[in-house]
């Protein structure tokens, strides 16, 4: 008791900072220690990722913006080089110095993902035919490495004659059944390959590689959309399998004519994209442009589809998407038909569509399921919906605050009478449940789904319910906030829907700063801007600003029958979609045309 | 946008025109209504009609000189063959002063007109300044983002027109149009001449006359702004006339605003002149933007910028502050009433077609009449 008072005492009366020595530091560690020394374990041939510019930039002297760019090109060029550093190289025909080489690629023995297996061709070699299989595990499918390339090369093969013909066209054509196999000579290939759940395959005195298709790791099986979801119309969507998802839109559009061109985006990890577009349909011009913008990615990783989306798009700083994302296979495979172009981006659930224009962002992929009366009624109120969203709040604070006068007198002490017991001003009452809806919203994405059902107690509860009761805002206020918030889930695009619940932010301190003056103003300068906004070569506003008097699937939903052409705005090599009759059966079509009679 | 795409950006006809209707009808918002009235009591709405006639055989003379002398010529290249560069810059100078007066009575009226209808506790110098930033921020865009807004809002400025037109209809009293012919037809032809410079067509049409998408459609094009606009103001005029005795229609600066507020279709519609903001914001946006571009378009012509886009912040500021120097709203409504409206007809089509007119006697003196400075013209167009 004593010597535990006296420690106390000692702890109390002394400065221990022995716990700021221990923090680890990323800013004292020395670079040019390899992360991989640990243990006995033997080096593979190491690269030093360190530049001497990487060195020297902590230095805050300030330089030109020409010589900052410069510097930093220079550097991450010597980075991308040395990360890939021999790959250029073609493969050598020694087996050792293949193993070598993949050591040092892959990092092993560190690197666990990575599977060597060495093996002899054949069951009966006079002279040994030594080769390896390299795969990553959990990308590939092991049944079919074990069955199709190991148990064929090693337990079926008999090589008995003394000098077999030890090439890799003799592997593919005689010893291995795989239904997808490559010869590639380079390492950069090979490794690109192996990266992807191909399976590698590396003989001795062969100076190059046989890639065998063996992809095959976990992915979630197609399920129905998330976001987008229709009462008329196909139920399923993409996944986060980039071959699947180009499967499901070549299954919905079977015709020839439709490419997939694949390239590699990121010098650190590559990550596939597909240019799907319609040859013969689709403007050479837009596939050349999507291609260019592609191709001029140099970053080190993309992920998704939502971050290729900010790199190729004309102006990312705008809160409107210029590219629209979709989940629907249903909605790519329409779009190709009509002359867009499709991006598939590695295993992501989305699939970009482009050029965008603002309109076909409110639409949906049900309309051209049901019939153009309904069709035409449930875009009406979607455009209802999109300015509520976004001019509600706006307009209800200019109301009461400059324009009292245009409401009937009953309402006006209505609103007012409700407004008897609320101390804050209506702009502060305004954006209170804004804010208030806008956590609702976000928590309602992050909340665990166990614990989902309290959101709505929450919200019903103590947002609305409550923050009447205790005279925080007004009962009026919270319908108008409701119906914004349900007006803004009835846009059907998720990224225009971002951009209006900002803006209307805009126009609401516009409104409660000059009142419908404020509002409109803004709302002349953001359309000058969306009018001067354009997609991939193509005017965002189209076809209306400029008009280009296409068909009259815009604003409203026109019938099918009439909507002969593509739209004119991208230039399609086929303009016409069907016949200018497209109903020749129907008799009150056949009287219109007056063929009445010719033909019985 | 690459250089060569902005050097050949040009504006279909259908923008042009809507562009061409939204400037000459802005017009009802602002203090033409109320010089018509003084001038023609019931007969005022004829003024427009006789102005529109006089508007549109001056247009088809001035295309039919560009097209056969100019083609692809503006007015500051015309008269640089024709007087060489120092008279080009002194006719420049001309016109965009015009557009740099226009631009700011414009602004001090419709900002006036904001703060005495809606905003009466907001000082004039924000609700000024919010309004030119809009301007500039459009004419930035080029005559293409101009005109293509101009296409947008068009809509909205038929509808509201038409609206506060028929809205009042329980006001109209059709015998207030009469005796017809008013202060008598000598009087109503005076008018007519004095007050067409709104009909700012022709002198437009020789500095945009470059930009036009398809030069083939000028003729429709202008015969279709004209008609549409005169269409609007006759509209506007008669039924302001059935709604209030000519006496009392001259002695208001706001006609469309008084019209609005007279709308009582029950009570939940009535006092809607709130509404109308949108209407009048969206359509003098678009008017100011036209005439600061061509102020500034014509200035960097002249002087051979090879981009006018630097200039448009100082001629904001400039307008801005024109517009501010008058003590009172009064000044203006008489500046603009002794000065732009009423002598504007010099520059809105006396001196075009004078311009033209040399240019043309030139080219044939010379023997290339028929030729255009197509290529030349191309050469020297700015970036738009």
């Amino acid at each position: 008791m004593d010597m535990s008072f006296t420690g106390a005492l000692k702890r109390l009366l002394t400065v221990d900072d022995s716990m700021l020595d221990d923090q680890f530091s990323l800013a004292d560690d020395d670079p040019s220690e390899p992360a991989d020394t640990y243990g006995e374990t033997p080096q593979p041939e190491t690269v030093n990722f360190t530049t001497a510019e990487n060195k020297t930039d902590t230095s805050k002297k300030p330089v030109s913006m020409r010589t900052f760019l410069r510097r930093a090109t220079k550097e991450y060029e010597e980075a991308v080089e040395k990360a890939h550093v021999g790959q250029d190289d073609e493969i050598e025909c020694d087996i050792d110095e293949m193993k070598r080489r993949l050591e040092r690629f892959f990092h092993l023995p560190q690197n666990k993902d990575i599977v060597i297996r060495e093996f002899r061709v054949g069951v009966d070699t006079k002279a040994p035919w030594r080769g390896m299989a390299v795969f990553v595990d959990g990308l590939s499918d092991k049944n079919v490495i074990n069955s199709a390339i190991l148990e064929p090369l090693m337990i079926l093969t008999h090589v008995s004659e003394e000098n077999p013909r030890r090439t890799l066209e003799y592997v593919v054509e005689k010893l291995l059944p795989s239904n997808q196999s490559q010869i590639v000579n380079k390492w950069s290939e090979a490794v690109a390959n192996i990266l992807t759940g191909s399976t590698v395959l590396f003989l001795d005195r062969c100076n190059g590689a046989l890639v065998m298709e063996t992809k095959g790791w976990e992915h979630r099986s197609v399920s129905t959309p998330q976001t987008e979801n229709v009462v008329r119309g196909s139920q399923d969507a993409f996944t986060e399998n980039f071959r699947a998802n180009t499967g499901l839109v070549r299954a919905r559009l079977r015709t020839e004519h439709l490419v997939t061109e694949i390239h590699s985006v990121g010098n650190l990890a590559r990550t596939d994209v597909a240019i799907m577009y319609i040859h013969g349909v689709t403007n050479p011009k837009l596939v050349r442009e999507v291609r260019r913008r592609i191709s001029q990615i140099d970053v080190d990783f993309v992920l998704d589809s939502g971050m290729l989306e900010q790199f190729i798009e004309d102006r990312p700083s705008m809160l409107i998407p210029q590219v629209m994302a979709t989940e629907r296979p249903d909605r790519v495979a329409a779009s190709l038909a009509e002359g867009y172009v499709a991006l598939f981006v590695g295993n992501s659930t989305y699939c970009l569509i482009v050029p965008v224009v603002l309109w076909s962002l409110v639409h949906s992929s049900e309309d051209s399921n049901i019939r153009f009366l309904p069709g035409t009624f449930m875009r009406l109120i979607r455009w209802i919906a999109l300015f509520t969203a976004l001019l509600l709040p706006g307009l209800y604070v200019a109301v009461t605050n400059y324009h009292a006068e245009m409401l009937p007198t009953d309402l006006m002490l209505a609103i007012a009478g409700s407004r008897e017991q609320v101390p804050f001003p209506v702009v502060v009452e305004v954006l209170l449940m804004e804010f208030a809806i806008e956590l609702i919203r976000e928590a309602g994405i992050r909340i665990p789904s166990v614990i989902g059902p309290t959101i709505g107690i929450v919200g019903a509860l103590i947002i609305g319910q409550s923050a009447v009761q205790a005279g925080i805002v007004s009962p009026l206020l919270v319908i108008v906030v409701a119906t914004t918030a349900l007006a803004s889930f009835t846009v059907p695009n998720y990224e225009l829907s971002m951009g209006i619940r900002i803006m209307r932010f805009a126009f609401l301190i516009a409104g409660a700063v000059l009142g419908f003056y404020g509002i409109a103003i803004l709302f002349v300068v953001y359309v000058v801007r969306l009018s001067m906004l354009k997609s991939f070569g193509v005017p965002i506003l189209s076809p209306i600003a400029p008009s280009s008097g296409a068909s009259r699937d815009v604003l409203l939903r026109g019938p099918l029958w009439s909507m002969n052409k593509r739209p004119s705005f991208l230039y399609p090599l086929r303009s016409w979609r069907q016949k200018p009759m497209s109903r020749p059966w129907s008799a009150p079509t056949r009287k219109s045309t007056g063929k009445e009679g010719g033909e019985t | 946008m690459s250089q060569s795409a902005r050097r050949n950006a040009k504006v279909p006809g259908s923008e042009m025109t809507a562009m061409l209707i939204i400037f000459v009808s802005t017009n009802a918002f602002l203090t033409y209504p109320r010089y018509i009235s003084l001038n023609g009591y019931e007969a005022a709405w004829m003024e427009p009609v006789f102005s529109g006639v006089l508007t549109l055989i001056l247009f088809f003379l001035v295309e039919q000189l560009l097209r056969r002398y100019f083609k692809n010529l503006d007015i500051v290249e015309v008269s640089k063959e024709v007087f060489g560069r120092f008279g080009a810059i002194l006719i420049a100078l001309v016109f965009s002063l015009y557009f740099l007066c226009s631009t700011a009575a414009v602004m001090r009226e419709f900002t006036e007109n904001v703060v005495s209808t809606v905003l009466p506790s907001t000082p004039i110098l924000i609700v000024g300044a919010v309004f030119m930033f809009a301007v500039g921020y459009i004419v930035y865009g080029g005559i293409e983002g101009i005109c293509r807004t101009a296409f947008i809002f068009l809509p909205i400025l038929l509808v509201g027109l038409v609206a506060v037109c028929l809205m009042t209809v329980n006001w109209w009293h059709p015998y207030m149009l009469l005796p017809l012919w008013g202060t008598g037809p000598e009087q109503v032809l005076r008018g007519s001449l004095q007050y067409s410079s709104i009909f700012a067509n022709v002198l437009l049409l020789t500095i945009i006359y470059p930009h036009v998408h398809d030069t083939s459609k000028m003729r429709r094009i202008g015969f279709v702004s004209i008609v549409v606009s005169t269409l609007l103001l006759v509209g506007l005029m008669l039924t302001y006339h059935m709604v209030f005795p000519a006496a009392e229609t001259g002695k208001t600066s706001f006609a469309l605003y008084r019209l609005a507020r007279m709308i009582h279709l029950g009570p939940f519609f009535q006092r809607l002149e709130s509404i109308f903001i949108f209407l009048w914001v969206t359509a003098a946006t678009v008017r100011m933007a036209v005439t600061l571009w061509g102020c500034s378009y014509l200035l960097g012509k002249a002087f051979g910028w090879p981009t006018y886009r630097p200039a448009v912040p100082a001629l904001v500021l400039l307008s801005f502050s024109l517009g501010m120097w008058p003590e009172n709203w009064i000044q203006v409504i008489n500046f603009d009433g002794t000065y732009l409206l009423r002598w504007g007809w010099i520059v809105v089509f006396a001196i075009p077609i004078a311009v033209l007119s040399i240019g043309a006697m030139v080219r044939s003196m010379r023997g290339g009449g028929r030729l255009h400075g197509g290529q030349r013209g191309r050469r020297r167009m700015q970036r738009v």
